[in-house]
């Protein structure tokens, strides 16, 4: 819980810091493009439209993508797949209890086991002896 | 970051063959003495399949990678048998956890054949959990929520600004 507030906070801080930093830029932006407008700079109508949109397109973007990741359990699109995940869990892990069971081992790995019960088993009768 | 996992593995592979070769060297033994040939042949066995079981993971690992569903190379190239490639092909999914598998049960019967002692069985058995592990780490950022190109184009993007 104490986790989820500091996250929350930090998610709080941080909207505000990249709001803020939007904010300046497109404003720095925006008396680029103005000057060039009154000036007839072209150049710098286009570089300062181009750099709003790209600078907007990031920090959003970027925002965006801290909103989805903050809770990755879901059923939209790019949620963990939980339910493959699990299914193939289950298959991977229960994969090796079912070879054991089904005896469904290689060949050599089979000899190898009748050779150690071999080896195993005059090794008790010695003892026994 | 997955080719250095993947190699990092290779490297794993390399030092396990080492201490398969360290552990159960090639020893001069009397024709005559029956066990004792029966016992050197058995310890020739089990180092080459151990180390041919790790070197099958480390493909598979490639192939699950690349998304590959064609393994009769592996067994052309004597990666594999065909009994054992009819066993992974059985299964769907990961392939290579049932290959490390393997290899831990064949080092335990090697124990108990006392072909090992129980600290180099510990040793050999850690190698290959840490090939198992690294295989699964490149699995996780190979399926991390942001691919790795996004987190470049990102960068730069942000770089830029």
């Amino acid at each position: 819980m104490n986790c989820y507030c500091l996250i929350s906070a930090l998610m709080q801080a941080w909207l505000l810091q990249v709001k803020l930093h939007l904010l300046l830029s497109v404003t720095a932006f925006g008396s680029i493009m103005g000057n060039g407008l009154q000036k007839h700079i072209w150049f710098d109508v286009f570089f300062g439209s181009v750099l709003s949109f790209s600078t907007n397109i990031v920090f959003e973007g970027l925002l965006e993508i801290h909103n989805q990741l903050m809770d990755p359990f879901g059923t939209d699109s790019q949620d963990f797949p939980r339910e493959m995940y699990l299914a193939n869990l289950w298959r991977t892990t229960h994969g090796f209890i079912l070879q054991g069971e089904n005896d469904n081992v290689p060949q050599v790995l089979r000899e190898m086991h009748e050779v150690v019960a071999d080896l195993e088993k005059s090794a008790t009768l010695k003892k026994d002896k | 970051m997955n080719l250095c996992l993947a190699r990092q593995q290779q490297g794993k592979a390399v030092s396990f063959s080492m201490l398969m070769c360290t552990f159960m060297p090639v020893r001069k033994v009397n024709p005559s003495d029956e066990a004792a040939v029966e016992l050197d042949s058995l310890s020739k066995h089990v180092k080459s399949t151990c180390v041919r079981w790790l070197n099958l993971g480390h493909a598979l690992l490639y192939k699950a990678a690349e998304g590959s569903e064609y393994f009769q190379h592996l067994v052309d190239e004597g990666f594999a048998t065909p009994d054992e490639m009819a066993l992974l092909s059985q299964g769907s999914g990961m392939r290579f956890p049932l290959v490390y598998s393997w290899l831990g049960d064949m080092l335990a019967s090697a124990q108990r054949a006392k072909l090992l002692t129980d600290g180099q069985y510990r040793l050999l058995l850690d190698d290959v959990m840490a090939s198992r592990m690294n295989a699964s780490d490149v699995f996780m950022y190979l399926q991390a929520q942001i691919p790795y190109y996004y987190c470049h184009f990102m960068t730069i993007m942000v770089r830029l600004q």
